[in-house]
């Protein structure tokens, strides 16, 4: 007998646990998008006509949807899983069971996309009671989210993997997701970025995924959509191998 | 009886140091079988392997039948383990550490829910079980990592240094409930440094030392046969000793000699009361002997130092 799904059961206590004890500081975390949608999305948007023709909270809100899917599960993979000494114990306690180190992995990485998924969600039922969702295209973007929440845990496993101390793990906020949330079409167009900046900008998988978002919540459809979420697709599937390989050398202490 | 486990020409290197060098081993149903070693000797590397926390170097270990190298999540859940370490989830309660451990060895809820409250019975520690594990105390946290251990009914157990660091009382509970199991027909590889653990729960021990197995055999045997049924112990001056082997050798005495101690092991036809009258030392005594005498005939140093 081997264990089917090993993933599933180690996603299975995550959410247990979550839903034991983290209830409440989850909705502390939920504040954070909140504040950014009243400060930037009407505080900063009164003083903007429009953008791309749209209010700057239309404009702003699919971008603040994507920096949500961004932060919580990188920050689930990149701080609370996988760099905990006491965290890398409790593996080496999983692991005389039947569960192997690719399933406590996946399991990690998949709760960290739940995790994101439910905070992008949870966004999305707040911000309707606000009137900016109306139209049912929110269904499809919910799907997008969900992809970029495991494009970001993946990162987020990956950044632990190649940190040695916990020193690049704590300034990895400031020098890469915090650059790289101001740079990708959250709060502003790509477009009126310089051409080299824009260059690396499309490198960088989070404009595709606000790009994406903002079209698909506009109502319109094209064939850079398709480009955008193949390039999401990939760029995930990547970080989730790579995870996947570096830390099962060094999963445990 | 059929071998639980079989062991041809394993081999464990960390980098260039050999930490298991084993030719061969058996382990058969049913049995009590004790890795006796001090620390460093390769009895935990061993088990380690055995079950799946570390990958051998060079050979072949068969567990049920099974080799660890391809077949070791089939293994696992088969077998348990108590280590050495207490390790918990430390976020959840006494049950819910059962039953989230229970999940991973694909038990039905029927089953682990049954079995949970059996091993909280059994342990007695039904009281407990929703209390948080930073409340328990050290020996109820040994029973529920025994508890971990035993819920999947495995058909062969590990047990690693089951009673350092507890108290006297605990230390007699955890050997007791142990030896239950023993009776209930339960196959254990207990991995210790401590000789009457030993000498009390296993049918059969492996002393180790230096990654190599030393001798095998039944403990009782191995005392009879390599020691003998006394020891005289003294303690005395650097420059009395060689005057006492000199004594020793010439009356034809098994003896070994450990930093100011000398100990004289009385084999058949050798009567104690002859050595005690040879020998004037103020801290001189007469004991039974132990798997620690084997241990410091075969390899010249003790089991721990104490």
């Amino acid at each position: 007998m081997t264990i089917k799904k090993g993933y599933l059961k180690v996603l299975a206590r995550n959410y247990f646990l979550f839903k034991k004890s983290s209830l409440s500081a989850f909705a502390f975390l939920l504040l954070e998008p909140l504040f950014y949608l009243l400060a930037f999305g009407y505080g900063l948007g009164s003083f903007i006509n429009n953008i791309e023709g749209v209010s700057y909270i239309d404009y702003f809100f699919p971008g603040l949807l994507c920096a949500t899917a961004v932060l919580i599960p990188f920050f689930e993979t990149a701080l609370s899983q996988f760099s905990k000494p006491s965290r890398k114990k409790l593996y080496s306690l999983w692991l005389m069971t039947p569960i192997s180190r690719k399933d406590i992995i996946i399991g990690e990485i998949l709760w960290a996309t739940t995790k994101g998924s439910l905070a992008t969600l949870a966004v999305i039922l707040v911000a309707s009671s606000f009137g900016l969702i109306q139209s049912w295209l929110i269904i499809p973007c919910f799907f997008v989210l969900i992809l970029i929440s495991f494009l970001f845990a993946g990162l987020g496993a990956v950044i632990v993997s190649f940190s040695e101390s916990g020193f690049s793990i704590f300034c990895s906020p400031s020098i890469f997701i915090l650059p790289l949330i101001l740079v990708s079409g959250v709060f502003y167009s790509i477009d009126i970025l310089a051409l080299p900046l824009r260059v690396i900008t499309y490198l960088l998988p989070l404009s595709h995924g606000t790009e994406a978002v903002r079209e698909l919540m506009g109502g319109s459809f094209s064939m850079m959509f398709v480009l955008h979420i193949i390039y999401l697709l990939v760029c995930a599937s990547i970080l989730f191998q790579l995870a996947i390989r570096r830390l099962e050398k060094n999963l445990t202490v | 009886m059929s071998a639980v486990v079989q062991i041809k020409n394993l081999i464990k290197k960390y980098d260039d140091f050999t930490a298991v060098n084993i030719s061969s081993l058996e382990i058969n149903e049913n049995e009590c079988f004790g890795l006796l070693g001090p620390k460093g000797s390769g009895k935990s590397s061993l088990a380690q392997i055995l079950y799946g926390s570390s990958s051998l170097t060079e050979g072949d270990a068969f567990v049920l039948g099974l080799n660890v190298q391809d077949h070791m999540a089939e293994i696992k859940a088969r077998i348990g383990v108590i280590p050495q370490e207490l390790i918990f989830d430390d976020e959840l309660s006494v049950t819910e550490n059962l039953r989230i451990f229970a999940q991973f060895y694909e038990l039905s809820t029927e089953t682990r829910e049954e079995r949970i409250s059996s091993l909280l019975r059994t342990l007695k520690i039904e009281d407990k079980s929703d209390h948080s594990i930073q409340s328990l105390s050290p020996f109820l946290k040994k029973k529920l990592s025994i508890a971990l251990g035993l819920i999947n009914t495995p058909d062969l157990l590990f047990v690693d240094e089951p009673t350092l660091e507890l108290d006297l009382v605990s230390k007699k509970w955890i050997l007791g409930f142990l030896n239950d199991l023993k009776q209930q027909k339960m196959t254990f590889v207990l991995t210790t440094e401590n000789e009457a653990e030993a000498e009390l729960l296993c049918d059969r021990v492996a002393l180790l030392d230096h990654g190599k197995i030393l001798v095998v055999g039944k403990p009782a045997t191995l005392i009879q046969e390599l020691v003998g049924k006394e020891v005289v112990e003294f303690e005395c001056d650097a420059q009395d000793i060689n005057y006492y082997i000199q004594k020793l050798k010439e009356q034809q005495y098994e003896y070994q000699v450990y930093q100011s101690t000398v100990m004289v092991f009385i084999g058949n036809g050798k009567l104690a009361k002859d050595v005690l009258s040879l020998v004037t030392s103020s801290r001189i005594m007469l004991r039974k002997p132990s798997l620690n005498d084997v241990f410091l005939r075969l390899s010249g140093s003790k089991l721990r130092n104490s």
